[in-house]
């Protein structure tokens, strides 16, 4: 009973706080949502730790039970090492050896020996970030453009009326924002202005009045413990 | 001592003049001297700042600043030069409001004591503070004001949010009104979502199929509400699977929303009746790097190949990654996403969508609980007044009158 | 759920003929020649600032980082070009972040370098300032109070390019190229109070939410991402890095086109056949 009595108790009470403090300008007011922000912060830090445990239990699964694509669980560990490895020992060098500024070396050689081995710009870890995670991210985001390429091929088919029109207006875009477009019909760029000005932004608009209402309500419903399936269970 | 008089007459009044004090050199200038100048503590603040006012007047508002703002720390001074910057009431609705009036007010805001204009390490005020305003051509001043005080303090209430507090009170007791309707009337109405019916269907093609489903909360966390709903969803789907003796598997990008959707999903196989069908190895963290997430996600599709792919709450520029892949693998896809930009992928990659609002509405929708319903009925009934205030603001706004579309300001 | 037979297999083509429609383009980008268009929305801004007479005071507030600057750095350039030559006096701010100062400051003396302009002569940078919407009110009152020093700590009083100018009401243009939101506080606030035409530029996601401010005349132009920027550049007369990058993007814009129009005939040809 109490195990989803309190939960809940404290999703009501919390919000109402928080919808009172909304209304409150003074400095206690904003150093309680600080307080709170910075709880969130050490919570969420500390559920990392439960995250770490979960990747590295479910990909140790995947190699134990030699599922398909093993190999890349054990990238993963390979990867996780390196990373871990390049990112506490120097932290810890540092620590057990710090090095004396009265030794033979230079101010500079000094600086250039924290830069690197420390967790800052220009560090092993930065270097890692840089040159690893930076352009592998790059690479997934720029694998969106075949992607539309190919949903454009396999979505934009005249099947309806509606469908004909978006697959006109899309059309009418792609080529307006190019010099091809005007290039046809210099029509084209002024129809694309009017498209985006007009329809698309009544129909963005009228999809936010949605949203906004909708997640109004659906916080009341959290806050009144109406809503309380994301605690699992029943309602 | 009588023949001193005149000339120490004419050395007051020279002394004067150099001063500022003579009403001719107003006259000359065409200034006048300020009129109603007062100070007092900033409204609607946490504190730390006051406010000086005084009225407009049409013969000092020239191009060359005639303001400076000077303050002390005792009524008689030392004065240290402020501020020259001075702006209208109007330009601070969020502490006077939309009143017409605001722009007949000369405004400015002092937030920290300076020994002078330049210098660059202000003290904050710290106790009651003197000021008072000189009239200057631009080199010279030519007057002051009469001295006033003030000392800041926080305010307990911000009136300049008044109108959303009216509108949050109106919202609630429209939402309860509703729900107790429903709770005498439990068959109320609501219109097919072709989405939420579809995903029975998912999961019975995906238990033929001997395959799993995949099941994504976005990659918000648990602060969200797009997060909450999509776990909310993830109950009722859970409960499905577990019925069908199907597999779902949840990849989480955020440790924590990966703590809930765990507790979720043993929930519902508790209430299934399956308990030890559960694993919780199923619903995993992967990391909280966007595109590396999107790739392992990408790397269990196509290995696991599941019949269907559930993709709620909030989405960013992963989205087509993750739908298209799951397109190539055959997949049933079922979105719902209150991320307008990403919409358009959703609507072109996956079999149903759910926009918007309706990812809130899916919880009311597949639970059918009079509470949840009612909720939904009360929540309709305000978008309707919204919509009749709207036609209502546009045609005023059309005709001149500002005053409905000020009611809905936020500041 | 796709249920077209082999789609793996086309899709794969696809991607292929994608990545030629990128690769080739790059390769002879010398031998491809594109027409000079213009949006209306992106010629007003030229418009605009050709219709300035030579020493009119302008603002251009660069109000991105790091982040976006490969999107919206050519734009900038673009524009910052134009006004060189124009030989308006610039004034370059920002109220987005302190990483911003810097970028400007790069920018500003790359196109200075090409147009053989001077800082202090023909343009200034000021530093960042917080407080956003606050900084423009202040500057609506005093640019010398709101920026007593530049960007390299020189006095402003003391520059020839700020020469006659005393708040944002002399400002014959201003222009806010952002990343964030500061195109809506330069509305609300800039505009407002120093009464000047405003343009803006932003990245092409976000420039459909810009049009209604178009449509109201509170922007005289807008400009959106790399395609904006190649338009202007051909405006200027000075193709640079975003016509370069429209080729690939006109050729790939091209090929999805295409493929629609291929996806529609073989459509309807199967539902002929039934």
């Amino acid at each position: 009973m109490i195990k989803r009595q309190l939960p809940l108790l404290i999703a009501f009470a919390m919000g109402v706080i928080f919808i009172i403090q909304f209304f409150i300008p003074h400095q206690i007011s904003q150093d309680l949502l600080t307080w709170v922000n910075k709880w969130l912060m050490i919570i969420g830090g500390i559920s990392l730790l439960l995250g770490i445990y979960s990747l590295l239990n479910f990909h140790y699964l995947q190699i134990f039970r030699n599922k398909p694509g093993w190999g890349f669980s054990l990238i993963m560990f390979f990867s996780f090492l390196i990373s871990v490895v390049v990112g506490f020992t120097p932290s810890l060098i540092n620590v057990i050896l710090p090095l004396p500024e009265s030794s033979v070396q230079s101010a500079e050689q000094v600086k250039e020996w924290y830069r690197i081995t420390g967790l800052k710009d220009g560090s092993s870890l930065d270097w890692i970030f840089r040159h690893g995670i930076t352009p592998l991210s790059a690479t997934m985001f720029s694998i969106i453009g075949f992607f539309i390429a190919s949903a454009a091929f396999r979505a934009f088919r005249a099947r309806s009326l509606e469908a004909t029109l978006l697959l006109l207006a899309a059309v009418f875009i792609m080529l307006g924002q190019t010099p091809l477009g005007g290039m046809l019909w210099s029509g084209i760029p002024d129809i694309m202005t009017w498209i985006l000005s007009t329809p698309n932004t009544a129909a963005k608009r009228a999809i936010l009045f949605g949203i906004a209402m909708g997640s109004i309500s659906f916080s009341l419903k959290i806050i009144f413990g109406i809503e309380r399936a994301y605690l699992g269970g029943k309602n | 001592m009588n023949k001193m008089m005149p000339w120490f007459r004419i050395l007051f009044l020279g002394l004067i003049s150099l001063l500022g004090f003579n009403n001719d050199i107003f006259a000359q200038n065409t200034l006048v001297s300020p009129q109603d100048f007062t100070a007092f503590d900033t409204p609607n603040d946490a504190g730390g700042s006051v406010s000086l006012t005084w009225r407009v007047v049409p013969e000092n508002n020239k191009p060359e600043v005639p303001y400076l703002i000077l303050a002390a720390t005792a009524p008689d001074g030392p004065w240290f030069e402020q501020t020259t910057l001075v702006n209208l009431k109007s330009d601070y609705p969020q502490y006077f409001g939309l009143s017409a009036s605001n722009k007949l007010w000369s405004y400015c805001e002092i937030t920290d004591f300076k020994q002078s204009l330049t210098d660059d390490n202000p003290k904050p005020i710290t106790a009651t503070t003197y000021f008072k305003l000189a009239v200057t051509d631009g080199s010279k001043t030519l007057g002051f004001s009469s001295v006033v005080s003030a000392m800041h303090q926080g305010n307990w209430f911000d009136a300049s949010k008044i109108n959303i507090l009216i509108f949050v009170v109106i919202f609630s007791f429209v939402i309860m009104f509703f729900i107790s309707l429903a709770r005498k009337n439990p068959d109320l109405f609501i219109r097919r979502i072709p989405g939420l019916d579809a995903i029975e269907e998912a999961i019975g093609r995906a238990t033929e199929m001997g395959k799993p489903i995949l099941y994504l909360n976005g990659l918000d966390g648990m602060g969200s509400l797009s997060t909450i709903a999509a776990t909310s969803i993830l109950g009722k789907v859970a409960r499905k699977v577990a019925n069908y003796d199907s597999q779902i598997k949840v990849p989480c990008r955020d440790p924590i929303v990966m703590s809930v959707c765990q507790e979720v999903v043993r929930e519902a196989y508790l209430e299934a009746g399956r308990p030890d069908a559960y694993n919780q190895d199923n619903i995993f963290f992967i990391t909280d790097d966007q595109f590396a997430y999107a790739a392992a996600v990408d790397g269990l599709m196509v290995r696991h190949k599941p019949a269907a792919n559930l993709y709620m709450g909030y989405y960013y520029a992963e989205s087509l990654l993750l739908a298209e892949t799951g397109a190539a693998i055959g997949a049933i896809q079922i979105a719902g996403t209150d991320s307008i930009t990403q919409l358009p992928f959703f609507i072109t990659t996956c079999d149903y969508t759910l926009m918007g609002e309706e990812l809130y509405a899916a919880s009311a929708y597949l639970s059918r609980e009079p509470l949840q319903t009612g909720s939904l009925k009360g929540q309709d009934f305000t978008k309707g007044l919204i919509i009749l205030i709207l036609i209502l603001g546009s045609l005023a706004s059309t005709a001149g009158i500002t005053f409905l579309v000020n009611l809905f300001k936020t500041f | 759920m796709t249920s077209e037979p082999k789609f793996h297999i086309i899709r794969w083509v696809i991607f292929a003929l994608v990545a030629l429609a990128i690769i080739i383009p790059v390769i002879v980008s010398e031998k491809i020649k594109l027409p000079d268009t213009s949006s209306r929305v992106v010629k007003n801004i030229y418009d605009k600032i050709e219709s300035l007479p030579a020493g009119s005071p302008i603002i251009l507030s660069i109000d991105f980082d790091p982040s976006s600057d490969e999107e919206l750095r050519p734009m900038t350039m673009a524009i910052l070009r134009h006004v060189f030559r124009k030989k308006l006096r610039v004034i370059g701010m920002t109220i987005w972040s302190p990483q911003s100062s810097g970028l400007m400051g790069d920018i500003f003396t790359t196109a200075a370098k090409m147009e053989n302009k001077q800082d202090g002569l023909d343009y200034v940078i000021m530093p960042f300032k917080p407080g956003g919407s606050s900084v423009i009110l202040n500057l609506s009152q005093d640019i010398f109070f709101t920026y007593p020093k530049d960007y390299k700590d020189k006095s402003t009083k003391e520059l020839p390019v700020l020469k006659g100018i005393r708040t944002l009401k002399d400002m014959k243009y201003a222009m806010c190229i952002s990343a964030g939101n500061a195109v809506d506080v330069w509305i609300v606030y800039g505009k407002e109070k120093g009464k000047m035409p405003l343009g803006a530029g932003c990245t092409a996601v976000m420039a459909t939410d810009y049009y209604p401010y178009l449509q109201s005349g509170q922007l005289v132009g807008l400009m959106g991402g790399i395609g904006a920027a190649a338009q202007y550049e051909s405006l200027i007369g000075e193709k640079g890095i975003a016509t370069e990058r429209m080729k690939p993007q006109t050729v790939v814009h091209s090929l999805i086109i295409i493929l629609i129009v291929v996806g529609n005939i073989v459509y309807f040809t199967r539902r002929r056949k039934g």
